[in-house]
C-alpha cells in the first residue's frame, strides 16, 4: 500500500449531476447521489482511495438510472399526450 | 498499422455517445418546458404530492422551471425557493469538473464543492422538505 501513487484530488463526485437529478427526475436517486459524493470526499480525505473510487462509480451509477428513468418517463409521457391528442382529433364532433 | 488507428478513430467512443444523448435530453426538455405550462390541465405535478399529499423539495419545480425560461425569476422563486439556486450551483460544479475553471480556481472548487458543502446541501434539501410542509 506504501508504494501508491497518493492521488492529487479526489474522484469525480458527480455532486453537480446527482442535484440536476434530484430536481429533474428522480428525487431518492438523486439524494443517494448526494450521499455517495460526500462518500467520495469523506473517504478521499481519510486516505480511503480505493473507497472513495467505489463511492464515485456508486454515484455514477445512481446518475446513470436516474437519467435513464428520466428519458423513458418523459418519452413515455409524451407518447401518451400525442395518442390523446390525435384521439380527440379524430373523434371530433362525436358527443361521448 | 495507420489503417487501425484510423479504423479506431472513427469508431464511436461510447462516453461521446452518451454525453451526445445527454444533451439532446436537455435541450428537449428546455424546449417543452418553454412552450409547455405544467398547469395546464392534463400535465401530471410530482408523483411524490400526488401520492402522499407532501411537499418533497423539489415539488414545484416543473412550475418554476417553466417560469424561469419565460423569465419570471420571482415566480419561479415562489414556485421553489431552492430551484434556481440549485441551478446554479450544479451548474457552476459541473464547469469546475468538465472545463479548466476548476483547474483554475482548486482551493474554491474544494471550498465550495467539498465534503462540508456536500453536507450543506444535503442539511438545507431535507430542511426545505420539512419546513414547506410545517408552513
Amino acid at each position: 500500500m506504501l508504494d501508491q501513487p497518493v492521488p492529487s484530488s479526489a474522484p469525480k463526485t458527480w455532486l453537480a449531476e446527482s442535484i440536476l437529478a434530484t430536481f429533474f427526475c428522480c428525487l431518492p436517486f438523486g439524494i443517494v447521489g448526494i450521499v455517495n459524493a460526500a462518500n467520495v470526499e469523506s473517504k478521499f480525505r481519510a486516505g480511503d482511495y480505493d473507497g472513495a473510487e467505489r463511492a464515485s462509480q456508486e454515484a455514477r451509477k445512481w446518475t446513470m438510472i436516474s437519467f435513464w428513468i428520466g428519458v423513458v418517463g418523459y418519452g413515455l409521457y409524451a407518447l401518451f399526450m400525442i395518442g390523446m391528442l390525435f384521439f380527440v382529433a379524430t373523434n371530433e364532433g362525436h358527443n361521448f | 498499422m495507420a489503417e487501425k488507428e484510423q479504423f479506431l478513430a472513427r469508431q464511436e467512443n461510447p462516453q461521446h455517445a452518451l454525453n451526445r444523448v445527454v444533451w439532446i435530453a436537455a435541450i428537449a426538455l428546455i424546449l417543452v418546458y418553454f412552450f409547455l405550462d405544467p398547469e395546464t390541465p392534463g400535465v401530471p405535478r410530482c408523483p411524490v404530492l400526488i401520492f402522499t399529499g407532501w411537499k418533497c423539495p423539489r415539488c414545484g419545480s416543473q412550475r418554476a422551471f417553466h417560469q424561469l425560461l419565460q423569465g419570471n425569476f420571482q415566480q419561479a422563486m415562489s414556485y421553489n425557493l431552492l430551484f434556481i439556486p440549485a441551478l446554479v450551483y450544479a451548474g457552476i460544479g459541473w464547469l469546475m469538473e468538465n472545463t479548466a475553471l476548476g483547474a483554475r480556481f482548486p482551493g474554491l472548487k474544494r471550498k465550495v464543492y467539498g465534503f462540508y458543502a456536500i453536507l450543506l446541501v444535503l442539511g438545507i434539501t431535507i430542511s426545505y422538505g420539512i419546513a414547506r410542509n410545517l408552513m
